[in-house]
């Protein structure tokens, strides 16, 4: 074995009295101020309450949408219930896919090259839907999502998920520390 | 429960060889060849798809199986048969076969030169440093959604595995040089299932030929490099069963066991393993969210000093995404390493800070490996239907695929709210064997109860970081 090993056991010696107290204020000075950052970025994304007009041709309206790694841009589209509309997508890095599974549309978009969906009725209750992209792209793909809004949905609940999800972790690890203090370390 | 059922379970976490048909299967010399023979039909026809077929990546079965199917079913094996993938993996056999001049036989003769891998080299740097590159390729070129360049990374490491294989001993680009070897063996650690000696005292004082490292005329020494002897983890054992078939004294079982057991009990942490589990962590928690939010401003930066050219060969991204990727990297190991030193100082211990980093680090596995399959989970969810398509339009072109599908099946099974509360689940289970494994770290490596609990909680500070990070880049489709 050519590497190293960092710390063979048995246990390390105490050179200070351990603390209770510094290890609960060095923890949470450690992870306030990044949760705290996480959540407000989650919470107000550049261009998350952006919004698309389009422009009317022939009774359709057509709407123009970025796409990149990862995520879409803008990221909400408005419609009406029964609305007709087309989506002018263009990817500005790698392939990328545009799909709204509710409607139908799934396309493949090129790097720097328009791609045209088919003109396409919002025949769908009232609602929020997601538009996704449909091709593995790394990473991050699992975040390149955005929504379309048909009508004037009533507020969903669905948005409080991460902040009951975020609390019930807290309590998960709170729980969990309070066991092993229980336990004596 | 019934005392026959009891027994039953029992023999699962003793020996599952000893079911008959378990031990008759596992003895067979032919036995990895057996269950190499249907992944490599399989990896065979993806390549041909994928080089010759359509280039509509959502509609080519080669990317469509090799990025939903294979991915997926390789992060779900984590759970249950650490590197088993390793087990059926073509591309090693190939190597393996070429250098052995054999399929399953136990042949004397070998076509390589029997080289010793480096001494320096033998660790995960280079490993890890590949899987960055594997990473960069994917994200920076979109490997993933490339038929192309799916087929030839499949390529590429079949003639490496190969060419590698005849210079130098085992499987040496298995263990240093495939780019998955640290991805895969590191989330091995957590799986469910284990190859380990039984009885200590067996290996030391009856076994003078160690056969199960040396190999004898019946079977192959490990072709890992691995001592089973005194194999104390997954890391690099590929559950090949070639050690079993050597062992004369029949001392060395396939088991389960209770998830993660690996995560505190491995003896001697080393600085490779503990900075390649922080880069693996951080590429599914930390790696995306940084490249979200600093890519395009990077990017328009490098813009006035590189030239720009067409996605992907343009230069100021594809510079970018990899200045990010190294960050990224960085901040994780940096984070990790933070908080092992707050969790020595919090603690009052003379040493350790790099020891509590490396236990930190190799804790925190299960975080990223439930957000890899929370990541999974939603685009299975939501591109399934796909792989059905594909495959039928395979059928009507066989091999080639250059048939388009009629369609491409989009039915939601889960809304997404029901999707990111299945998500919350796993991310939650993530985030609960991490602490225990933190507990069982921090427990291990301090003596007393006070300094092990006060390790413990900067430590449980950054799981609960990393779950907060995945709870809330899981939500973008509902916020």
């Amino acid at each position: 074995m050519s590497e190293r090993p960092l710390g063979d056991l048995p246990r390390f010696p105490a050179a200070t009295r351990p603390s209770l107290r510094r290890s609960v204020a060095l923890t949470l000075l450690l992870v306030i101020p990044p949760a705290a950052l996480i959540v407000l970025m989650a919470v107000w994304p550049p261009g998350a309450a952006s919004t698309a007009e389009g422009v009317v041709r022939d009774g359709v309206r057509e709407i123009t949408i970025r796409a990149y790694t990862w995520g879409f841009s803008p990221r909400v589209v408005s419609v009406d219930p029964q609305e007709t509309v087309r989506f002018l997508i263009q990817s500005e890095d790698i392939h990328h896919g545009f799909a709204i599974n509710e409607l139908g549309v799934n396309v493949q978009l090129q790097p720097e090259r328009q791609t045209r969906t088919p003109a396409v009725r919002a025949d769908l209750p009232e609602g929020v839907y997601t538009i996704h992209c449909s091709i593995f792209c790394g990473l991050g793909h699992v975040s390149m999502k955005g929504h379309l809004v048909v009508g004037q949905p009533a507020r969903s609940l669905a948005g409080l998920l991460p902040w009951a999800a975020s609390l019930a972790g807290l309590m998960m690890v709170a729980g969990f520390a309070a066991l092993v203090r229980r336990e004596g370390g | 429960m019934a005392p026959a059922a009891r027994k039953g379970l029992g023999r699962l976490t003793r020996d599952v060889r000893e079911f008959l048909l378990v031990r008759r299967i596992v003895n067979l010399r032919g036995f990895q060849f057996l269950v190499v023979l249907p992944t490599t039909a399989v990896v065979t026809v993806v390549t041909i798809s994928a080089a010759v077929g359509i280039l509509h990546p959502s509609f080519n079965f080669g990317t469509v199986f090799t990025w939903v199917v294979w991915w997926g079913a390789l992060l779900a094996s984590f759970v249950v048969f650490g590197r088993a993938w390793c087990l059926v993996c073509p591309v090693g056999a190939v190597g393996e076969w070429i250098q052995r001049l054999s399929l399953w036989w136990r042949s004397p003769y070998t076509a390589g030169l029997q080289l010793r891998w480096p001494r320096r080299l033998r660790n995960l740097w280079l490993a890890t440093a590949l899987f960055m590159v594997f990473v960069w390729l994917d994200n920076g070129y979109g490997m993933s959604n490339s038929p192309r360049l799916t087929a030839g990374l499949i390529v590429v490491l079949t003639l490496a595995s190969a060419w590698i294989g005849l210079f130098f001993e085992r499987r040496a680009f298995c263990q240093y040089l495939c780019p998955l070897t640290a991805f895969i063996g590191l989330h091995s650690l957590f799986s469910m299932f284990e190859l380990r000696r039984q009885d200590a005292g067996t290996c030391r004082a009856r076994c003078a030929g160690k056969d199960c490292f040396r190999g004898n005329t019946q079977a192959y020494g490990c072709p890992m490099g691995e001592f089973p002897a005194v194999m104390d983890s997954n890391l690099h054992c590929i559950l090949c069963t070639e050690c079993v078939k050597s062992c004369a004294h029949n001392n060395l079982a396939l088991r389960f066991r209770p998830p993660g057991r690996d995560l505190w009990t491995s003896r001697r942490p080393r600085l490779d393993e503990a900075v390649a589990a922080a880069v693996v962590v951080g590429m599914a928690t930390i790696l995306p969210v940084l490249t979200l939010a600093l890519l395009p401003g990077l990017r328009a930066i490098l813009a006035g000093v590189l030239p720009a050219g067409s996605p992907p060969n343009d230069a100021p991204r594809l510079v970018a995404v990899g200045l990010l990727f190294v960050l990224g990297a960085l901040v994780s190991v940096g984070v990790m390493y933070a908080f092992g030193r707050g969790a020595r100082w919090a603690a009052g211990a003379a040493t350790g800070g790099r020891a509590l980093f490396a236990g930190c680090a190799q804790a925190l596995i299960p975080v990223g490996l439930f957000k890899f399959l929370a990541d999974l989970l939603d685009h299975g969810l939501r591109t399934w239907g796909a792989v059905f398509d594909v495959t039928r339009a395979l059928l009507l072109d066989f091999p080639w695929n250059r048939a388009v599908p009629g369609r491409v099946t989009v039915i939601h099974l889960l809304t997404p709210a029901q999707v990111y509360l299945v998500q919350i689940g796993l991310v939650f289970c993530g985030l609960l064997f991490s602490l225990y494994a933190v507990h069982r770290v921090s427990r291990d490596l301090l003596g007393g109860r006070e300094a092990a609990f006060a390790a413990f909680l900067p430590m449980a500070g950054l799981a609960f970081l990393l779950t907060l990070l995945n709870l809330w880049s899981l939500a973008v489709g509902l916020l």
